[in-house]
């Protein structure tokens, strides 16, 4: 009788591949929630800045994507906690694997779906200037941020990836947290609001950390690292972890 | 040098004791019939063997190492059960090309030929399937990826009885072409005693027997006729069963090594002899009590 | 303030409805859509997606609207013309090529009477404007009228150009001024996003991108040496250059 021989990383890459093709409905709700948080960006701009004399009025609408960047990481953070669900966890059951390779399979897709929402998401700035292009006057378009950079559109892609990324690492962590004891449910959200409220500048440094950072290597050196560090954590949660109870 | 190798496992789900200090062996190759009644701790075990679940003490070894999250034995082993789960995005053809590079002996053409046979619909989602056909399905994954240990928890659940047999004859099939260690866990003895070399009876989380089918057939014999006549024969001995019928008739099963000697002179005091079928015997050596349901309507 | 907070709370109800019960809808309508028709659908999504970006690139320059350059010098430059009218006497500057400001009308009346009156439209009697009279060398029998505007910003867009002059007319010795309507502009301007806004130096929370100026217009006269000026009731709103009182 031969003996199987597998490694731990053909594992996860076969893994991966499998849940790519099963988790490849999820694009549809990415593209509602886009296409939602399009119509909101063009109806509602996000700044609205309105002068006047009692012969003049300016008002200054101001539009942007970030509904759209906003939108797909609220989907991306429901990704995440879904895949740490016992019904999406029972879907690795009949492939060959372990907890291992069942996150990094799950990490791995997170990943991909980071890349495919940012890259997207970004996309929507152009979308968003084209639709306003041709519904109204140019003579009203400030034309400075309408043409949009080619650079900046790489930037926002590169950066939109990197925060899904951050923030599917958290919401991973989270849903995996939850699995081993429901009590986090709870414990998490009183945690996070508890020291908003506590430790107010705590907090805020800590959220300056990501969002203050303007140098891009630096800032991508953090992302990658706590991410890292919170994928690291659900792994070793898990892996300790029964299945299939 | 057996394939699992189990020693004073025991498994606690909080309180609650799901195996007891269970000790057994299955040897390479053999199919084994893990029996035993509702919450008897067969599926636990079973999850154990396959690395699902982790003992709570005890040894349990699989290919020689623990089977818990381990990779090893992942990819040698395949555990088939009707709560099996496959996304709605891959279609039935779909699961068994994708499942397929997961297990190194897959056998295309066989996992094909069973599809066709049963004639499933490609374009269907395994969520879709009837409780029946989504047994066969799973049973087509266990038997085509020849995995050196196949287990079987409740293959046939809903499963009509045509399929059953079909069902039976594919693994019996290729079995002989392609041997590994199977085990079966399921109730229905009677239908798969053909198909089994080896029975592991637990009740309760603790092994009741294990031994080999034929073995288990000659195990027990049932005494029937005059009540005073067939307790003088049994008196002081363990009564495995016991039934009483009208007109002072008395119906007992007894295990044939205590009783041996003496088949002459209960034939001759004109008491009846029969063999025990194993469905029964199984059901009398996992009772609670030595009545059965009879008991709970004659009280009284 | 408030109603954008309403507004946020109503988007995240929208959010989580759909996330949670888009997929029980399709639970029970029971559309399966293999992996293979999902991955066009999202290859698709991307791919128009990305066709968009040289579709941008080659949308035709249409008349946009461009931000200045340096509004903070614009800015000075008009504040410093505007102050040098009312300190220096007479006018040191020539409001025609004075930067920050522009002009946006110029006629040119035929004097009928010895007399100049004003007459200055009720709607535009709000102290905005400044009425400059300076006195030509000669008598040519010409009235010139001209409108100037200093730059004229919201948020760094200078709409001082689409600005509509001051109507003004002239009968029998009195010019009148009437507004040309209450205006309203209405401007599109895109931001970056805030993942782009991090490496620019502004992050999502301080977007106020500077200050509005709004002045009013100037009306600069010039009129015939011996034209006799009446100010009546607009004497707030008319200046004598030439060191001139009336």
């Amino acid at each position: 009788m031969s003996s199987a021989e597998v490694n731990l990383l053909t594992a996860s890459v076969k893994q991966y591949h499998y849940k790519l093709k099963a988790y490849t409905g999820l694009v549809n709700r990415l593209i509602i929630a886009q296409m939602l948080a399009l119509v909101f960006s063009y109806v509602g701009a996000t700044g609205m800045m309105s002068s006047g004399n009692d012969e003049l009025t300016v008002t200054v609408s101001t539009y942007s994507a970030s509904m759209v960047i906003v939108f797909s990481i609220f989907w991306i953070i429901t990704i995440a906690i879904t895949l740490t669900t016992k019904q999406y966890k029972k879907i690795e059951l009949p492939l060959v694997g372990t907890r291992i390779s069942g996150n990094l399979s799950d990490v791995g897709f997170l990943l991909t779906a980071s890349v495919y929402a940012g890259m997207t998401s970004s996309l929507f700035g152009v979308l968003l200037r084209i639709i306003m292009y041709f519904t109204s006057d140019s003579s009203k378009i400030v034309f400075d941020e309408f043409s949009l950079a080619f650079p900046d559109l790489l930037l926002g892609m590169v950066v939109a990836i990197l925060y899904m990324a951050l923030i599917s690492a958290m919401a991973y962590c989270t849903g995996v947290l939850a699995q081993v004891n429901m009590a986090f449910v709870i414990i998490i959200p009183v945690l996070i609001f508890g020291s908003l409220k506590v430790y107010t500048n705590f907090m805020q440094s800590v959220f300056k950390f990501y969002v203050g950072e303007t140098f891009l290597p630096l800032f991508a050196l953090k992302i990658l690292f706590t991410s890292l560090i919170l994928f690291g954590i659900s792994l070793l949660l898990s892996n300790r972890m029964e299945v299939n109870r | 040098m057996g394939v699992i190798q189990c020693e004073d496992l025991t498994k606690f789900y909080g309180k609650i004791k799901a195996i007891d200090h269970l000790s057994f062996k299955i040897e390479e190759n053999k199919i084994t019939g893990l029996i035993g009644r509702n919450g008897s701790g067969k599926t636990t075990l079973l999850k154990m063997i396959a690395g699902y679940l982790k003992p709570t003490s005890g040894e349990l070894n699989v290919f020689s190492g623990k089977p818990f999250n381990s990779l090893a034995v992942s990819a040698n082993s395949i555990f088939i059960d009707d709560t099996m789960t496959f996304p709605d995005s891959l279609t039935l053809s779909d699961i068994l090309t994708e499942v397929a590079p997961f297990y190194a002996n897959w056998n295309s053409s066989l996992a094909n030929g069973l599809f066709d046979y049963y004639s499933f619909n490609p374009q269907q989602p395994h969520s879709n399937l009837s409780k029946g056909t989504k047994s066969t399905f799973n049973s087509i994954l266990g038997i085509a990826s020849r995995c050196p240990l196949t287990i079987l928890d409740e293959p046939t659940t809903g499963m009509d009885s045509a399929v059953r047999k079909d069902f039976y004859r594919a693994l019996l099939k290729d079995y002989l072409e392609y041997p590994r260690t199977i085990i079966i866990s399921s109730h229905l003895l009677s239908e798969i005693e053909e198909l089994l070399e080896d029975i592991l009876l637990i009740n309760q989380g603790a092994k009741c027997l294990h031994l080999s089918v034929m073995e288990l057939k000659e195990l027990a014999v049932g005494i029937r006729g005059n009540a005073q006549v067939v307790l003088s024969f049994v008196e002081g001995k363990e009564i495995l069963y016991q039934e009483d019928f009208t007109k002072g008739s008395l119906y007992v099963v007894i295990r044939r090594n205590l009783i041996e000697q003496q088949f002459e002179l209960i034939k001759q005091s004109g008491l009846e002899l029969f063999p025990v079928s194993t469905d029964d015997l199984c059901i009398y050596l996992t009772a609670n009590t030595k009545g059965g349901i009879g008991d709970v309507f004659s009280r009284g | 303030m408030r109603t954008s907070l309403v507004f946020s709370q109503l988007l995240l109800l929208i959010v989580l409805a759909i996330i949670f019960i888009f997929p029980k809808i399709r639970q029970k309508v029971s559309v399966y859509i293999s992996w293979k028709g999902n991955f066009i659908v999202a290859g698709l999504y991307l791919g128009l997606l990305i066709i968009l970006v040289p579709t941008l690139y080659m949308l035709p320059d249409k008349s946009f609207v461009k931000l200045m350059d340096d509004k903070d010098q614009a800015i000075v430059l008009s504040q410093d013309a505007i102050s040098s009218m009312y300190q220096h006497l007479p006018l040191a500057v020539n409001l025609d090529t004075q930067q920050g400001i522009y002009r946006l009308s110029s006629q040119t009346f035929k004097v009928d009477t010895k007399q100049l009156s004003f007459n200055i439209d009720g709607a535009i009697n709000s102290g905005n404007h400044q009425i400059f009279v300076e006195r030509k060398d000669v008598d040519d029998g010409e009235i010139e009228v001209s409108t100037y505007e200093a730059t004229q910003l919201v948020g760094g867009i200078d709409f001082t150009k689409l600005i509509l002059p001051l109507t003004v007319s002239y009968q029998n010795g009195t010019l009148s001024f009437r507004s040309a309507g209450r205006q309203t502009f209405d401007f599109r301007q895109f931001n970056p996003d805030f993942t782009v806004n991090q490496f620019k130096g502004q992050t999502f929370w301080d977007l106020n991108r500077g200050s509005s100026i709004f002045s009013g217009q100037i009306i600069y006269l010039r009129v015939p040496k011996s034209l006799e000026i009446d100010q009546g009731k607009y004497n707030d709103y008319i200046r004598m250059l030439n060191g001139e009182t009336p």
